[in-house]
């Protein structure tokens, strides 16, 4: 079977397809991998970027903190991000083949500890946490499963807690596991909603309740409960306790990039924006806490590791 | 012509149809390489965010379809007993409100239900039952309206929230849940004012990621099988048949709840309130009349019991202060009118006593039974004992009467008589004068005082005059 076609519209139709791959190539100016909960954040202030009139497409994929480096060592990325601080093996592994590593810290997530706003629980610390929800208690306290071993009085002494919980798909449900359980798993009786804020309003329905989720997800019928390493040195989720590292279960939203790989204008432009007051802004209205002090970070010198 | 030089051309050029040929191969190619990079990575494009793929079974669009239909009615009837429980126990106002949130929930409800295209429908629903559970759960709208009474909505509302983000789980993937509830949960804090929420819909959280979202999960990017459009044109035709009956089974409830709002809203209206509120005092009136009623009248009574015994107690005195003076009366009439009157009283009734007699025994006389007559004869021995005791006191009456006046001719009487008028002249002669005595010693004491009162006004009169005078001077 002979096909016949006309000879140059084949060659313009080919042309057309050419550019078109060719523009889809270089669709991603700023691509940015890693983990999930920067990769919402990043994309909340990507959007506002954007609409401000800068037409660079960023790309923003969330697959985990754990993916971050590897997609930078390979060259896929502009930008890998983290929702931890990273691991000295990381760092070896990175600066041994391909130089220096520059990392800043973009904000702030925090997991706050929620109750009914009924519930009279003044205070938790990290090991009753871990005894309430760690199925093998890493801290070393004995299972808690009534809220009299919180030491509650009368009548919420022989009532059971209805522990509440994110799927593992979650970024609580990883960040509770490493301040929380010590990489311990999650006891069997706690209830997994498919979505964070799910816990906050699961805890807002029922007065035997307690989850752990974004400080964000405050709501009228929720109280955050202070936590610290013992019941003497208790504090809530606020911008200032993140960022000076006294909250516990706080954790840095970490943006990182090789120094040795010449950054493109839009990249530069965008990092600029993230670390601005109006990008600050972004990330705070996003549930999480921005930067302590914006005005300095607008003139940031980022910290190189691995020199 | 044309064929021919075609013909030509390929007769002569062989190299150009492997050409041709392999242009067609290098569109092909660069057609697969450009759909490559756009599904090939789990990259966000524009704010579009996917995740890796994962190993679930795909539903298909109709399984979703009827997934959401069954979610529709299941939420329906949880609305409905939660709603109707609460306005059970509530007050009007709260009742009304539950009716509210019943007819609106259930009806965006199955408004969405009756779209046409399943994903939109899942993502409507999503948004609704989840911004309703935001609004009314964690903004505590429940707890503002209904109160103490919050447990059954509130109950209710999380339960559908938790059904349907399970029924999406089954099409999206765990990174598209969660960026959806972000999606979510950003309007809802751009918007808290919004109340009504039954109206929002998934294309209004986010025109740029939101659109990205739903496009990527209709493409293959979550875990809804895509149609092949021959397929979706007829499924589209069995569907619309579907939803048309689906939403007529249901109307019915619709407008019946419709028409109950109307009536309360109605109630709800200043001037029929003011009318309400004047027929319940009205009302209300009327029913506490018969207390009112018996409260006055017992009133009444009390106040002319206690009355009546002041009166009788007045009555009592008077009858006392009768009697008093009856008795003064009688002390102070002279005994000698108080013995005729008893004489002539006495001589009264021993006449009358003779006329009684008389009459008695013509009575008796009368009373005697004719002769041939059938009834009981007249026993004069039945009155027999009756005259003798009217003779005996006929008797020792007239004994009274020669007594008595034996008593007042006698002159031990007249001489007692004698003593008491005597007695009495001299008290009221003493009486007498003593009276004069004391005018006498009143008149001179008046006279003494006012000669003298006369004489320190003369004596002032002099005094006055000769102090004002002005000093003589003394002549040289």
């Amino acid at each position: 079977v002979s096909i016949v076609l006309p000879r140059r519209g084949v060659a313009l139709a080919a042309l057309v397809m050419l550019g078109g791959w060719v523009a889809s190539l270089s669709a991603s100016d700023i691509t940015i991998i890693g983990s999930s909960t920067v990769g919402d954040v990043l994309t909340r202030v990507a959007q506002v970027w954007r609409a401000q009139g800068n037409t660079a497409i960023v790309a923003i994929t969330g697959s985990g903190s754990n993916s971050a480096l590897p997609a930078l060592a390979e060259g896929k990325a502009t930008f890998a991000t983290l929702s931890r601080p990273l691991t000295q093996s990381e760092i070896t592994a990175f600066t041994a083949t391909h130089g220096p590593l520059i990392t800043v810290v973009i904000g702030y997530d925090a997991l706050a500890v929620f109750v009914h706003r009924d519930n009279p629980l003044p205070a938790i610390t990290l090991a009753q946490l871990d005894a309430a929800f760690g199925a093998e208690r890493r801290r070393g306290l004995n299972p808690i499963r009534r809220w009299g071993d919180l030491h509650l009085p009368e009548p919420w002494t022989s009532r059971p807690l209805l522990l509440i919980g994110s799927g593992p798909h979650a970024g609580a449900h990883a960040l509770m596991r490493e301040l929380v359980l010590n990489g311990g798993t999650f006891a069997a009786q706690m209830v997994q909603e498919p979505v964070t804020s799910s816990i906050v309003q699961g805890v807002g329905t029922d007065p035997a309740a307690i989850g752990c989720a974004s400080a964000a997800l405050l709501s009228k019928r929720t109280r955050m409960v202070p936590v610290g390493e013992s019941l003497d040195r208790v504090l809530l989720p606020t911008a200032a306790t993140c960022s000076d590292g006294t909250y516990p279960l706080a954790r840095p939203l970490i943006l990182c990039w090789s120094a040795t790989t010449a950054m493109s204008a839009e990249a530069k432009a965008f990092f600029q924006f993230v670390v601005s007051a109006e990008g600050q802004e972004v990330i705070a209205n996003t549930g999480f806490f921005p930067l302590g002090r914006v005005a300095e970070m607008e003139n940031h010198l980022p910290v190189v590791d691995g020199k | 012509m044309r064929q021919g030089a075609d013909l030509t051309l390929r007769g002569h050029y062989d190299h150009a149809a492997v050409l041709r040929q392999s242009t067609i191969v290098l569109v092909v190619f660069l057609l697969v390489g450009c759909g490559g990079t756009r599904t090939a990575g789990p990259v966000q494009v524009d704010g579009r965010l996917s995740a890796a793929p994962g190993e679930r079974r795909v539903l298909t669009p109709a399984e979703l379809d009827l997934l959401c239909g069954a979610y529709a009615d299941r939420y329906a009837a949880a609305l409905i007993s939660a709603c109707d429980a609460t306005a059970l126990v509530g007050t009007p106002a709260q009742r009304r409100q539950a009716l509210r949130l019943k007819l609106e929930a259930v009806s965006a409800v199955y408004d969405i239900a009756t779209t046409d295209d399943p994903l939109t429908k899942l993502l409507d629903l999503l948004m609704v039952v989840t911004v309703q559970s935001q609004a009314w759960i964690d903004d505590d709208l429940a707890g503002r309206w209904f109160g103490a009474n919050d447990r059954h909505v509130v109950g209710a509302i999380r339960r559908q929230r938790q059904e349907i983000w399970m029924l999406a789980a089954q099409v999206l993937r765990p990174a598209q849940l969660q960026e959806i509830d972000w999606l979510v949960w950003e309007w809802r804090r751009a918007h808290p004012q919004v109340e009504a929420i039954s109206f929002v819909r998934f294309s209004d959280v986010a025109a740029g990621a939101g659109r990205a979202l739903a496009a990527d999960i209709r493409s293959g990017g979550g875990l809804l099988a895509p149609l092949d459009d021959a397929l979706k044109a007829a499924e589209d035709y069995r569907r619309l048949a579907e939803r048309t009956l689906y939403l007529a089974k249901r109307q019915p409830f619709l407008l019946a709840w419709h028409a109950e709002l109307m009536a309360d809203t109605l109630f709800e209206k200043h001037e029929i309130a003011t009318l309400v509120t004047v027929a319940e005092r009205v009302v209300t009136l009327a029913e506490s009349l018969p207390a009112l009623i018996e409260r006055e009248r017992n009133a009444v009574l009390s106040g002319f019991i206690e009355h009546r015994a002041a009166v009788e107690k007045f009555l009592a005195d008077v009858r006392q202060t009768i009697e008093s003076t009856r008795t003064l009366v009688s002390e102070t009439k002279t005994l000698t009118e108080t013995a005729r009157g008893t004489l002539s009283e006495a001589g009264t009734a021993s006449t009358a006593a003779t006329k009684t007699v008389t009459t008695v025994q013509d009575l008796v006389h009368d009373l005697t039974p004719a002769p041939g007559s059938t009834s009981k004869p007249f026993a004069i021995a039945d009155y027999v004992a009756a005259a003798k005791e009217l003779t005996a006191t006929v008797r020792e009456l007239t004994q009274v009467i020669t007594a008595t006046d034996a008593l007042i001719k006698s002159r031990a009487w007249t001489e007692r008589l004698d003593e008491v008028n005597h007695a009495a002249a001299e008290r009221v002669e003493h009486a007498t004068g003593q009276a004069e005595r004391i005018l006498d010693t009143s008149f001179w004491r008046a006279a003494a005082i006012i000669t003298v009162f006369f004489a320190m006004l003369l004596t002032y009169r002099v005094l006055s005059v000769r102090l004002t005078q002005p000093p003589r001077e003394k002549q040289p």
